[in-house]
């Protein structure tokens, strides 16, 4: 009795182990006939324009609010910190650093999770279980071609830009908070941003938005993909993606600041 | 000719295919028909390759399907014309450039170039169709409208196979007789080889040049309309019929 109570959630675990190691295995397929589709720009180039404009263009509202909120949130909160202990102009060190280092990629990789991989993993889920990527194959179309590659491409070529934008919107805002309400001028803002300031921190928020550009397109691309079990299993898929996007930007980014700081 | 022998196929835990033996040589039109669930589609998807066999193999054109390569499966399927039984319209295109897509070269290659709007309309007609339907999107049309156009994509260009996995359900009585006509006439203009998988026995006598029927995984009755029509097996009365009582014997 009791070696089976044990035996139980070892089982589990195991079950579990396996799952994941066969999501590794077929995430991995999928990856490499997306880069053996690279040969064949006829196919993916004009739907990568598609989804670029998807991707890019129209999720320049979004992230321009929550880069705003962010800039403003920061710069009030650490001049909230450090009243009357140091001087004013690290409040430019702290908005420019925390939203080029974090804040900027992170959010805005955070919003697109929701807003580009829940429509990814819903478009490919729902061309799945209405066999249309079926139909692609018999009408001899390379499906990941056709609509894996490009929603990937555009990811890695959107996520980046987006985040200058985000970042050049989260620094003016924190900066227009800063002189705004607290007792401190540009000068002083402009100061405490070249203190700690290094080129690499520009390239280090670059790097964090491609790999998170990739993430947040490839993970909901390999959920819908391979989604099962109609209208309820896109929906299923949809939150999978979602979930499970937003978990590996976490992860990457955990992982890029050990390796590169 | 399109080959399957001893064809097996589990899907879910449960034997769907056990052990499918059918040959359909080279212009001619089967039928294949089987209740609800009787794995008839299963079928299908395996003469284009899109399941793999279990066991057993299917042999189209002289080629194993389970051996080709990504290449030769396009090039294959460049010659076969599929009609899913959920239609599987594109839905982020238009009625024209789905059938555009049907457009595919003798290579397994993607047609250059757009086909004019006069060869859309000519697709269209032949489903009985009005041309003016190509510029809308397949949610505007009608459950029937897009079976024909998930038809007409299938023969936009010329293919030496068609199968047809219902091609006439949900059509009404006039639509599918030329949805009929238009399968006999592929065959005899064009000498297209067929599989058409139906519930509708009509459409079976109407252009089958046999039938076969489908039952438990494998192909319990196979023979000419005529022989149908005085066959004894329970199951094959039952069907001509549609009685439910001779299916449970
Ligand atoms: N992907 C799948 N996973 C699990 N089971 C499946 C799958 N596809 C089909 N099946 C099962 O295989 C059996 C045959 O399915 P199939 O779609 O071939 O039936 P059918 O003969 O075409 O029926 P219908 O006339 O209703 O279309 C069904 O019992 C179905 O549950
Ligand atoms: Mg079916």
């Amino acid at each position: 009795m009791r070696a089976s109570a044990a035996a139980f959630p070892a089982l589990r675990f195991m079950n579990h182990a396996v799952d994941l190691a066969a999501h590794v295995g077929r995430f991995g397929l999928l990856m490499r006939d997306v880069v053996r589709a690279l040969g064949d720009v006829r196919t993916y180039g004009p739907q990568t324009l598609a989804q670029a404009y998807e991707i890019g263009v129209r999720s320049l509202p979004i992230v321009f609010l929550i880069s705003a909120f962010a800039g403003v949130v920061m710069a009030l909160q650490a001049g909230y910190q450090f009243t009357g202990t140091v001087p004013w102009s690290i409040v430019g060190s702290i908005v420019t650093e925390s939203i080029l280092l974090e804040l900027g990629p992170v959010l805005t990789a955070l919003i697109l999770a929701g807003r580009v991989g829940a429509r990814i993993a819903a478009e490919l889920g729902t061309m799945r279980v209405t066999e249309q990527i079926d139909a692609l194959e018999t009408l001899a179309r390379d499906p990941v071609s056709y609509l894996v590659t490009p929603r990937i491409l555009a990811g890695a070529l959107m996520v980046p830009v987006l985040v200058v934008f985000a970042d050049a919107v989260g620094i003016v805002s924190g900066w227009l908070a800063a002189v705004g309400t607290l007792p401190m001028t540009t000068t002083d803002f402009l100061e405490g941003a070249r203190l700690y300031n290094k080129p690499f921190d520009y390239a280090y928020s670059e790097i964090k938005a491609l790999a998170f550009g990739l993430a947040l397109t490839a993970v909901p691309c390999y959920i819908g993909f391979h989604a099962t079990g109609g209208a309820e299993g896109v929906g299923r898929a949809t939150t999978r993606a979602v979930v499970a996007s937003s978990v590996m930007i976490l992860l990457l980014n955990t992982l890029l600041a050990k390796m590169l700081l | 000719m399109i080959e399957i022998r001893n064809l097996r196929k589990w899907l879910g835990g449960s034997a769907v295919l056990a052990g499918v033996d059918l040959t359909v040589r080279e212009g001619e039109t089967a039928v294949v028909i089987g209740g609800s669930g009787a794995g008839k589609s299963v079928l299908l998807k395996h003469i284009v390759g899109l399941l793999k066999p279990d066991e057993g193999e299917v042999w189209v054109d002289g080629e194993r399907v389970a051996d080709l390569d990504r290449q030769g499966l396009a090039r294959l399927r460049g010659k076969i014309g599929y009609v899913f039984q959920g239609s599987a319209l594109f839905d982020s295109m238009t009625v024209a450039e789905n059938i555009a897509m049907g457009c595919i070269g003798p290579d397994g290659r993607p047609a250059v170039g757009r086909p004019a709007p006069e060869e859309i309309a000519r697709c269209l007609r032949i489903v009985n169709l009005d041309p003016s339907v190509m510029h809308l999107m397949p949610a505007e049309l009608s459950g029937g409208m897009r079976k024909r156009v998930g038809i007409a994509r299938a023969v936009a260009c010329p293919r030496r196979y068609l199968l047809y996995d219902e091609p006439t359900t949900g059509l009404d009585p006039m639509t599918a007789d030329v949805i009929n006509r238009l399968i006999v006439d592929l065959d005899d203009r064009l000498g297209v080889t067929s599989v058409v998988v139906t519930h509708d026995m009509k459409t079976a006598f109407a252009v089958g040049d046999w039938i076969a029927l489908l039952h438990e995984g494998t192909i319990r009755w196979s023979g000419s309309a005529e022989e149908m029509s005085h066959a004894e097996d329970p199951i094959v009365r039952g069907f001509l019929e549609g009685r439910a009582d001779l299916l449970a014997v």
